[in-house]
């Protein structure tokens, strides 16, 4: 079986932050990317985000980050899924035409989040989509998959999307908050959508209820979970190192909990630090300068919260409180 | 603006063209597709969900049950509504498979079928 020293599990701003950290600490890195394209949610949000020059577009940084992963000596799979994780942190790996194991001392799960769904009549008609999907095909295909669109949802993001819409060229007729009374109609796909008793042509609609981390692998690992509104959902606790209750597991970005781009990129360049010093190699001083990092920009995530619909920010001021505990 | 788009790449004027913050659409090959046997033009790299959306194409598959329609709901892998039979395989993930150069792509009714050995060659 393959070994290596430290797997990176997803290419995005988290991800690939941890690998660079690991790989500048001196670590054999390979990280691994299930979508056939590096970057994660960079390829979609537009930003502006902090670059290594200034301020850049989401597009922009992903490539920043992608080089400098390369140049610091991660190898990377792009198009590469890890669908298990096994004991003494086997690995299971497939590209769509094979399968195989590999061994890492350290895990990084870096994977993200998943749009949450919210359901009503009508809503698996095709034209219906997660917010995350009308991003990716706006700003990565280049498609405008409608002319007239309604936004679902009080999911953080709403006002981008409604801009990223506006921005291709489509027409925002219709919003609301909550799917109560919502209703989208259409024989082989949506030409209407009902909010509280009013009938809007439209041939997309979006759904934005927000994400929720991607636990997969942390379960998979048996790390210990909780349930926080603020994080998005069941969450893996971790350490101030990112690292979880299971052995040689380290969780960054929005795996971890919802978070902001420059949250992600901190968390993964703690984790990847912190998984390098687990195995002799890196600095105790460059771990530091990370988790310093970190907290620079924590206040992001109190505004990202402060920005939340309100209903969730009532319940966040509580689980922000639980996860001061568990650190 | 004066930027060329490949022969029948924005068929249906759904390609964005122009965007303030990601500029000109960046120049990709076209690739011919078959899809339900009539010939479609993709873009170089991107999805078979990507390419049929840009060629007016929503309904990717129907339901075994009622057989409801069903076009790409994620389009990052996790919901499954965007199942397609690609070059015969049925079942394949119309948001993960990247296009490729005269592939060909049925609307799975059901659970579709099998068809590998290429049908028409």
């Amino acid at each position: 079986m393959k070994t290596v020293q430290i797997a990176v599990i997803g290419g995005g701003a988290s991800g690939l932050a941890a690998a660079i950290a690991a790989a500048d600490a001196g670590a054999q890195v390979l990280l691994v990317e299930e979508h056939p394209t590096l970057g994660g949610r960079l390829r979609y949000h537009l930003g502006p985000f902090e670059g290594t020059h200034g301020p850049v577009s989401g597009p922009a940084r992903a490539a920043e980050l992608i080089a400098e992963a390369k140049a610091a000596g991660v190898e990377m799979l792009a198009g590469t899924a890890c669908w298990g994780r096994f004991a003494d942190n086997v690995l299971g790996l497939q590209d769509g035409t094979r399968s195989w194991q590999l061994k890492a001392d350290r895990i990084v799960v870096a994977a993200g989040s998943t749009d949450r769904a919210l359901p009503f009549p009508g809503w698996s008609l095709p034209g219906v989509m997660s917010a995350r999907a009308l991003l990716l095909l706006l700003h990565v295909h280049r498609v405008l998959p409608g002319k007239r669109f309604a936004i679902v949802g009080n999911g953080a993001g709403i006002d981008e999307l409604a801009h990223a819409i506006s921005m291709a060229g489509g027409e925002v007729v219709a919003r609301t908050a909550t799917v109560d009374g919502v209703a989208a109609e259409g024989a082989r796909g949506v030409t209407q959508v009902t909010i509280a008793g009013t009938g809007h042509a439209v041939d997309c609609v979006a759904i934005a209820g927000g994400a929720q981390p991607d636990a997969g692998l942390t379960l998979m690992a048996e790390a210990a979970h909780g349930h926080s509104d603020l994080l998005g959902g069941f969450a893996p606790l971790r350490n101030e190192d990112m690292l979880t209750t299971a052995d040689g597991v380290y969780v960054a970005g929005e795996a971890g909990g919802i978070c902001p781009v420059p949250v992600a990129e901190a968390e993964g360049r703690v984790a990847g630090n912190a998984a390098a010093r687990s195995l002799g190699l890196g600095s105790a001083a460059e771990l530091d300068r990370a988790k310093a990092g970190l907290m620079a920009v924590a206040a992001e995530r109190v505004a990202h919260v402060a920005a939340l619909p309100i209903a969730h920010r009532q319940l966040a001021s509580t689980a922000w409180a639980a996860e001061g505990d568990l650190r | 603006m004066s930027h060329d788009v490949p022969a029948g790449q924005n068929a249906t004027g759904k390609r964005i063209m122009a965007h303030p913050v990601l500029g000109a659409l960046p120049a990709r090959a076209s690739l011919a597709i078959a899809v339900d046997g009539a010939t479609l033009y993709a873009r170089e790299g991107e999805t078979v969900a990507a390419a049929l959306l840009a060629n007016g194409i929503r309904v990717f598959r129907t339901m075994p049950t009622y057989g409801e329609a069903r076009g790409g709901f994620c389009f990052v892998g996790r919901c499954s509504d965007c199942q397609m039979v690609i070059d015969g395989v049925p079942g394949r993930l119309a948001c993960m498979t990247i296009v490729g150069d005269g592939m060909r792509i049925s609307t799975q009714e059901a659970l579709g079928s099998w068809d590998t050995d290429g049908g028409a060659e």
